[in-house]
């Protein structure tokens, strides 16, 4: 993973007449998320009527990713019919794995 | 409630020991339509069993037709009626409706004698709209069968 400096100094406090200074570097690591997650749903349903709506979760990174749990929420007016909550599990590097309901 | 409504899903887990989180929001649009509109909103399409499958060039063919001056014309007004009033309208207002759409005066209504009832309930319905209202039934000049060469058994 990249890391990134960033050099930090301190200044003059207001109203002393010390001249306080200082200057350092800090190095952080930047990861990006490996984890990539597309939704499709319909996008017009009847009432009263199921629909599906599909989470596809991509792992983009080196390792593997653990305890991968997928949640719906949904807005008052609408029922989750199925589990709100599913629990994938592991998802290896470079691979993807699909939730619906 | 028909409505717009949006729908969060939230995937989480452990990489290398850190905590990741990824979210994603996906917009539903729900909607209420009589019955038999939403038999059609189901299939979406031409169904297996249609005739119509047996005459693909006839229904390219129809289409075709739809751009021509007075088809056009008529298709647009009914394609306004439809817009505007959804199916909620009632046959006699889309009638009504379309009637104001293609600009017309005058309606022609032709009913059988079986709903001569209902036809003039209908005549008096557009004569409110403004109308000026044709009428014709079925049994129009009272011909016998037999006068058309039908025997008499």
């Amino acid at each position: 993973m990249p890391a990134v400096s960033v050099i930090y100094s301190a200044q003059r406090p207001p109203g002393e007449n010390r001249v306080l200074a200082a200057e350092g570097t800090v190095s952080a690591t930047v990861r990006v998320n490996p984890l990539v997650l597309t939704v499709s749903a319909p996008q017009q349903v009847l009432i009263h009527q199921a629909f599906k709506v599909e989470a596809r979760l991509r792992n983009q990174g080196e390792t593997k990713i653990t305890n991968l749990v997928v949640t719906i929420y949904v807005p008052p007016g609408l029922t989750v019919v199925t589990r709100a909550e599913r629990n994938i599990g592991t998802l290896p590097s470079q691979k993807e794995k699909t939730s619906g309901g | 409630m028909p409505g717009s409504y949006i729908i969060l899903v939230l995937a989480s887990g452990e990489y290398e020991g850190a905590l990741i989180e990824t979210q994603k929001t996906a917009t539903v649009q729900v909607v209420e339509v009589s019955p038999w509109r939403q038999a059609w909103f189901l299939f979406q399409g031409m169904l297996d069993y249609c005739q119509a499958q047996r005459s693909g060039q006839l229904v390219e063919t129809a289409k075709r037709e739809y751009s021509e001056p007075k088809a056009a014309r008529t298709h647009l007004a009914t394609a306004k009626v439809l817009k505007r009033g959804g199916y909620d309208w009632s046959r006699i207002q889309q009638c009504i409706e379309f009637a104001k759409e293609l600009g017309v005066t005058k309606v022609g209504l032709a009913v059988c004698v079986g709903l001569v009832r209902e036809g003039r309930e209908f005549a008096r319905f557009l004569t409110r709209a403004g109308f000026e209202v044709v009428s014709v039934a079925c049994m129009i000049g009272a011909v016998e069968a037999q006068e058309t060469r039908i025997p008499d058994k």
